[in-house]
């Protein structure tokens, strides 16, 4: 496992986007997303955790680009992310009424805030990059358009594909088969890595 | 449900594509909200998988969930 990130590497990226940065703003969400997905995995049977991890980083744009809030201490930026994260989990929860599907004991143990040095792992991306490559072709162009364009509704990304839409979720299940297979085979298993 | 059917909308709910009502509010995925409990905790699981192919995959390591996040931001200004 890499080492965690200099402080001063996160919080000078943090920096840049209170400026109203957008582009390091985004390279701050890239380093941040994952250990804050991680975090959120004991309300994963309660809330949306997608709309959690969108819904904390566009808090925490507004945050950013609040002069008035002061951002003190090593990776304050990163702790700061993971209370916002568990509010908006926990207003999630309030919401639709599904407190009962989560141990209110989960919650005092939730992992604090760590980012790694380099994310992903250059060995780590390249095996992706290969199994990718190893896909057929319908089932690597169906994944090819969640991977480049997933913020977008899966029936636009289904025609931009000329595929049905069952066919095209069909192709990307397969295809999510395969390339776990594949990188078995190089010894990679993502669901240790994250776990 | 089968097993194939319960794999596509566990596959649907993992994409980075949310509503929003008139507020602005993001909305559960509809596919998510008609998964089961343990469903919904393999869908977290596949989901953070996919962000680390996608971070993989992309050369400035940007996952959906980033982009759609970009997005948004942008159509607010």
């Amino acid at each position: 496992m890499a080492d965690a990130v200099p402080a001063d590497l996160l919080d000078d990226t943090f920096r840049l986007a209170r400026s109203g940065d957008e582009e390091a703003f985004a390279r701050w969400m890239a380093r941040v997303e994952i250990p804050l997905r991680k975090s959120l995995r004991a309300f994963a049977r309660a809330v949306d955790v997608e709309v959690v991890v969108q819904e904390t980083f566009a808090r925490m744009w507004l945050a950013a680009v609040d002069s008035a809030r002061i951002f003190e201490g090593n990776h304050a930026s990163l702790r700061f992310a993971f209370r916002v994260a568990r509010n908006v989990a926990l207003e999630e929860m309030r919401r639709y009424g599904r407190g009962g599907l989560i141990d209110p004991e989960q919650l005092d143990g939730l992992p604090e805030g760590r980012v790694e040095a380099e994310w992903p792992d250059p060995a780590l991306r390249r095996a992706i990059a290969d199994c990718f490559e190893r896909l057929p072709g319908p089932l690597q162009r169906a994944l090819q358009a969640r991977v480049r364009e997933g913020w977008r509704p899966d029936r636009e990304l289904a025609e931009s594909v000329r595929m049905k839409l069952n066919t095209f979720l069909q192709n990307i299940v397969r295809g999510r088969r395969l390339m776990a297979t594949c990188l078995e085979r190089r010894g990679v298993r993502l669901s240790e890595i994250l776990s | 449900m089968n097993d194939e059917e319960r794999e596509v909308l566990i596959e649907q709910a993992v994409s980075a594509f949310r509503e929003r009502n008139a507020w602005g509010r993001i909305l559960p995925s509809p596919a998510w909200q008609d998964l089961a409990p343990e469903d919904r905790a393999a869908v977290f699981e596949r989901q953070l998988e996919n962000r680390v192919v996608e971070c993989a995959l992309d050369p400035a390591t940007r996952s959906t969930t980033v982009r759609a996040v970009l997005a948004r931001l942008r159509e607010r200004r």
